[in-house]
């Protein structure tokens, strides 16, 4: 059964719906997972152990009687702890907002809940979602399934090694810079941000509204293309989201003639890992191989859309702090403290300037993919640190070292990391495929023809591995001592 | 609880005196939001 909590949603939604798994028996398997790994990986900040159970107990009557509430019914999922849960502080992995009890739920979670969802816990990030790592002061480091030395990447550290070890099926993250792809290169599951606007905020604490966006972190891009059908759409209370805030699935793709992908090697392909390129360069092989046309682009103000992501980032994140910092700063982390302070610093006509900039980077990188249907480039370029080995004054540039992230998120176009492979010493890495604002549905059907094709997510975590392997052991063992009962 | 009720809250318990209207109001509102256009839409 082991194996049960790292199928795909479509795969245990029908289990369930057609009765053959019953939703208290997959929340008890939960869990128990939970309870086996989170004290090592702190993947999660609060369990909603009795809340999870009764909601399962709720799914299992309704779909005994027929009535299935919709794609995710009885499904386990993680929320990352900036997301409000009716019932449970949000605390933004801080300790300022650790007592903080929001009375409703956030948009994005009232639709998941509506769609039969149910949530067994806040997932742990970096705090405030302010960093790359998600080595958090005060709810503990989030570790590496793959390697328990290294971080997991951030800041929705949490949600990634929830979705990576099967502690729920599926997670929500946010991304202002990376935060959701970012760790899901580093843990070896699929992260999607999706267009700026395309999916609503309210209910979420926020680190830069220009940039801020919530999405789905899967093990499967099938599994994201469902999550977004559910929480993708116009709400009055996130003045970003628009008339066309919607998203509706495409059939598969089962090669990628017409596709054309842009790849601009300048910027992207700069500093990374030879092996991680060796990763990119057969990436683009497979997909050449589906069909799919490769061209060679560049893309223009790449240094000033950087100091300008940097400029409307910090600002916005100070300006939302200034009023707790002002007399809380000793509740800040160090690195979370320097980010906010560097923010303080940023005058109004850089941030002005940092916008104009934004708009024509995005309508030049359009102009750019106006023959191309997606762009192409590594997610992590660099391989996970050790836990502990960044000063807090480092960590500010942390995902600008890791990861060819936050110039899409300057973009608002989605962005999709899934897997490129596996370093020499077993660790995952990830690409990123990008498209036009909007164009979720090619986007990840073309990710989805990818991944069939290589099929990385049938790889396991060392410590489930080894799991596996001691259930494996236990159960031959069980097994050996019933037949010698029978020879008795 | 809304979080500028927690902030009042935690200042209270801090002894310090009571943030003003104004402040409350920053801490909801958005500094700064812009929309994307689907490819081929007017910018009107």
């Amino acid at each position: 059964m082991t194996d049960l909590l790292f199928r795909d949603i479509t795969t245990i939604h029908q289990a369930i719906t057609s009765k053959k798994l019953s939703p208290v028996e997959l929340i008890e398997l939960t869990q128990r997972r939970i309870e086996e790994q989170n004290p090592t990986l702190r993947a999660f900040i609060c369990v909603q152990n009795e809340g999870s159970m009764k909601a399962a107990k709720q799914a299992e009557n309704e779909i005994m009687k027929g009535e299935v509430r919709g794609k995710l019914h009885g499904i386990p999922l993680a929320i990352k702890d900036v997301i409000h849960v009716k019932g449970t502080p949000t605390t933004g992995g801080s300790r300022l907002l650790r007592d903080w009890w929001p009375d409703e739920d956030a948009t994005v979670v009232s639709k998941l809940k509506a769609a039969g969802a149910i949530i067994v816990g806040k997932a742990n990030l970096h705090e405030f979602a302010m960093g790359a790592t998600s080595e958090n002061p005060h709810f503990g480091t989030v570790r590496n399934p793959w390697d328990h030395t290294k971080i997991s990447g951030g800041s929705s550290g949490g949600s990634a090694v929830a979705v990576a070890t099967g502690m729920s099926v599926a997670a929500l993250g946010t991304d202002t810079a990376g935060s959701i792809r970012l760790p899901a290169a580093l843990t070896g599951t699929v992260g999607l941000k999706p267009t700026y606007g395309l999916v609503s905020r309210h209910g979420s604490l926020p680190f830069s509204w220009s940039f801020d966006h919530i999405g789905p972190m899967t093990r499967t891009v099938r599994d994201a293309a469902l999550m977004l059908e559910v929480i993708a759409g116009y709400d009055p209370l996130d003045a970003a989201t628009t008339s066309h805030s919607s998203f509706q699935k495409s059939e598969p793709l089962f090669d990628l003639s017409g596709v054309t992908i842009g790849i601009c090697r300048s910027y992207f392909f700069e500093n990374i890992e030879p092996e991680l390129n060796e990763m990119l360069e057969e990436a683009m092989s497979c997909l050449e191989k589906l069909g799919a046309r490769l061209v060679f682009i560049e893309l223009p103000f790449l240094d000033e859309a950087g100091w300008a992501q940097k400029i409307i980032g910090q600002s916005e994140g100070y300006s939302f702090h200034e009023p707790f910092l002002r007399d809380f700063k000793d509740l800040y982390g160090p690195d979370v403290l320097y980010r906010l302070n560097f923010g303080s610093n940023v005058t109004a006509s850089e941030y002005l300037k940092a916008q104009r900039i934004r708009h024509q980077f995005i309508q030049s990188t359009l102009a750019e993919m106006k023959e191309v249907d997606l762009l192409l480039s590594p997610m992590n370029h660099s391989y996970a640190f050790e836990i502990g080995s960044v000063s807090p004054e480092q960590s500010i540039s942390n995902m600008f070292r890791l990861a060819k992230a936050p110039l899409i998120s300057l973009l608002g176009f989605p962005a999709l990391a899934l897997q490129s492979g596996f370093t020499h010493d077993g660790m995952p890495a990830g690409m990123q495929l990008i498209a036009k604002p909007f164009e979720e549905a090619r986007l990840l059907a073309v990710g989805e023809c990818y991944e069939r094709e290589t099929n990385w997510a049938a790889r396991l975590p060392l410590c489930l591995e080894k799991k596996k392997v001691k259930d494996e052991k236990n159960a031959n063992t069980r097994n050996d001592s019933t037949l010698e009962n029978k020879t008795d | 609880m809304k979080l500028e009720e927690y902030l009042a809250q935690l200042r209270k318990k801090a002894g310090l005196p009571d943030i003003d209207e104004q402040q409350n109001i920053m801490l909801i509102e958005p500094a700064f939001v812009f929309q994307l256009k689907k490819e081929g839409e007017s910018g009107d």
